[in-house]
């Protein structure tokens, strides 16, 4: 596992190269070149910028919080008003001149005083209502900042500000009055600049805001097992659509790795939460789908996407497609054992069957980080089915034995069919 | 410093405007809540509420005294009530002068209604026990933290009113505080 980052690892593969004469120097120059040509990658100074940008809202925002009456309150608003100019002047200044994390760093502190503005306003008038209005205000602001002058940090933190305000509401929820859907169209707006600035981070910090909605909006509906299966569609069908995209179009510019990454997590979390609430000391209601006869039409039409894509896969002979295919199969996996065979320790079994697929698909795909998801949640689920079964211990024993059999087993027969077998691969 | 390539002439041409119009636009909506709340404490409605008083803090605005208005929690018996109301939603409240200076709610209404008296706009939490459970807006009093203290510490027996300044919505703004019906707070309009 590499320490150093892809930059230095493919640097230092090029000198080595070259040294071993396997690369003409012309062209290790060239690869060298355009391996430098990503001026703007997260520095030290970078980070130090961005760590003294925070510092500085953090004494805006306790300043406004100290409510100091040595100072007029007018003075104090006026104090803001200045900084924000002063930072907005400061971003105008460095992006004329190139000066990159200096220009991202300014419009930060700029939107940071922004929100201090709104906190200070606030607390002149005495201005409560409703907390999360303010954090919206100040979200839409620094969206409007992101959009008008292209700051990545920004979008992170309009994206994260939206995110709060969402978290800030929660309280108020009622089981199936209340999602928050607006939410989303903000969140959908953040998306949409995260690709045309084409920002790493912006992109997952997107993905985090969504799995944050995700999964709030799992605890505030009334039938959680529903959502869950509903969540485990959507996942399956964002693993689909990252997997189609990295056959071809390549559609989110290299940022498939890690939303497949993130919808692997979601799946694993959801397939989790199944499991659980299906164990003795578990919280499903079993008449809950009893309630509802038609809960299994949506989240069985979720799976269509998945399997349209592994058919249009099949028909355009995408790389893939194997993994299209796992991925539907999984679908029904999951569906089948939740909806409709819930027969003792199958679940379970399922569990440690999905970690497996995410570490086989790791190891497909050359993704480190499928590969850490799978084998931890392996582990994970390991512990869970030890923990929920304490008390039976010579069943647990047994479903070890059985599942320690089928894996090996499995091992042997594909080293067998392993064609590199023979040249020792 | 990271130095990299100026930006592009267009880029160059978008930035400037762009950067100048958040700036203003940031610098409007602070503007637009000033002057909306000056407006609200110079031309509103006034009305005393009676309340009481305890001191937390607010991670981003510092100290302020929670107000137990004591229109937050009213006898069924003593209030007309709209039978539309539900929990979770608006309520509106009218309001009749009481006779030791604090007004009183008279009706509660799940719409505007079409009164002539001052009407305050909160939120119907619940019903329990033949009590009515509101919420309003305007229960926080946001002071350094010697003032907030000084309002917890005030003896029981004083009895606390808030002033407040309503539009003919229902919206409304602290104006000052009394004790004992005596002005000890006044809040500047800017």
């Amino acid at each position: 596992m590499h320490i150093k980052s892809k930059n230095a690892v493919i640097g230092e593969a090029l000198e080595d190269w070259r040294d071993r004469g396997l690369l003409d120097t012309d062209t290790a120059l060239r690869l060298r070149a355009d391996l430098d040509r990503g001026g703007q990658s997260f520095s030290f100074n970078a980070f130090v910028i961005t760590a003294g940008v925070v510092c500085l809202c953090f004494a805006a925002m306790t300043f406004v919080a100290a409510n100091w009456d040595q100072m007029s309150r007018l003075t104090r608003l006026m104090l803001v008003v200045l900084a924000l100019w002063t930072a907005w002047g400061a971003a105008l200044w460095t992006g004329l001149r190139g000066l990159h994390w200096w220009h991202q760093g300014s419009m930060l502190l700029a939107c940071g005083m922004f929100g201090a503005g709104i906190m200070l306003v606030s607390q002149i008038y005495h201005i409560q209502g409703n907390a999360a209005d303010a954090v919206w205000l100040w979200a839409v602001g620094t969206m409007l900042g992101a959009a008008l002058t292209r700051g990545r940090m920004v979008l992170v933190l309009a994206i994260g500000l939206f995110a709060v305000w969402h978290g800030m509401q929660i309280e108020g929820f009622r089981p199936d009055s209340d999602l928050n859907l607006p939410y989303l169209g903000w969140w959908g707006a953040g998306a949409m600049l995260a690709l045309w600035l084409q920002s790493r981070i912006a992109a997952h910090m997107t993905v985090l805001a969504l799995c944050f909605w995700l999964i709030s909006a799992l605890t505030t509906v009334a039938s959680p097992v529903l959502a869950a299966l509903i969540l485990g569609g959507l996942a399956l069908t964002a693993i689909s659509g990252m997997l189609a995209s990295l056959s071809g179009p390549r559609l989110l510019r290299g940022f498939e790795g890690a939303a497949l990454a993130y919808a692997v997590l979601m799946l694993g979390i959801v397939t989790f939460y199944l499991t659980l609430s299906l164990t003795e000391a578990g919280f499903r209601d079993p008449f809950e789908t009893e309630t509802d006869p038609h809960g299994w039409i949506i989240p069985t039409l979720l799976l269509i996407p998945s399997l349209a894509l592994a058919m249009l896969g099949q028909f355009r002979r995408w790389a893939l497609l194997y993994d299209l295919w796992v991925t539907v199969a999984a679908g029904v996996l999951i569906l089948g054992v939740h909806l409709v065979f819930p027969l003792p320790l199958l679940p379970e079994a399922l569990l440690l069957a999905v970690f497996i697929w995410v570490t086989r698909m790791g190891w497909r795909l050359d993704q480190r980080s499928l590969r850490v998801i799978g084998m931890g949640g392996f582990i994970l689920a390991l512990l869970m089915v030890y923990g929920v079964t304490v008390g039976t211990l010579i069943g647990t024993s047994g479903f070890y034995l059985g599942a320690g059999v089928i894996l090996l087993g499995g091992a042997w027969v594909a080293t067998r069919l392993d064609p590199k077998r023979k040249t020792g691969s | 410093m990271t130095r990299v390539a100026p930006p592009s002439r267009p880029a160059a041409r978008w930035l400037i405007p762009g950067i100048v119009a958040v700036a203003l636009l940031q610098t409007a909506a602070l503007g637009k809540m000033v002057t909306d709340r000056a407006a609200l404490l110079r031309d509103g409605f006034e009305v005393v509420l009676e309340t009481g008083a305890i001191d937390p803090r607010d991670l981003f605005r510092g100290h302020y005294a929670i107000l137990n208005l004591a229109i937050t929690r009213l006898d069924k018996g003593d209030v007309t009530v709209d039978p539309a109301l539900a929990s979770g939603a608006p309520v509106y409240v009218t309001l009749t002068a009481g006779e030791d200076g604090y007004w009183q709610a008279q009706g509660l209404f799940a719409t505007p209604p079409d009164s002539t008296t001052p009407v305050l706009k909160g939120v119907f939490e619940y019903e329990i026990d033949q009590q009515l459970i509101l919420s309003f807006p305007f229960d926080r009093y946001f002071a350094p933290e010697d003032r907030a203290l000084e309002l917890e510490a005030l003896d029981r027996a004083d009895r606390m009113g808030v002033i407040l300044a309503l539009d003919g919505k229902g919206n409304g703004a602290i104006k000052g505080l009394m004790i004992d019906g005596a002005l000890v707070y006044e809040e500047p309009l800017f």
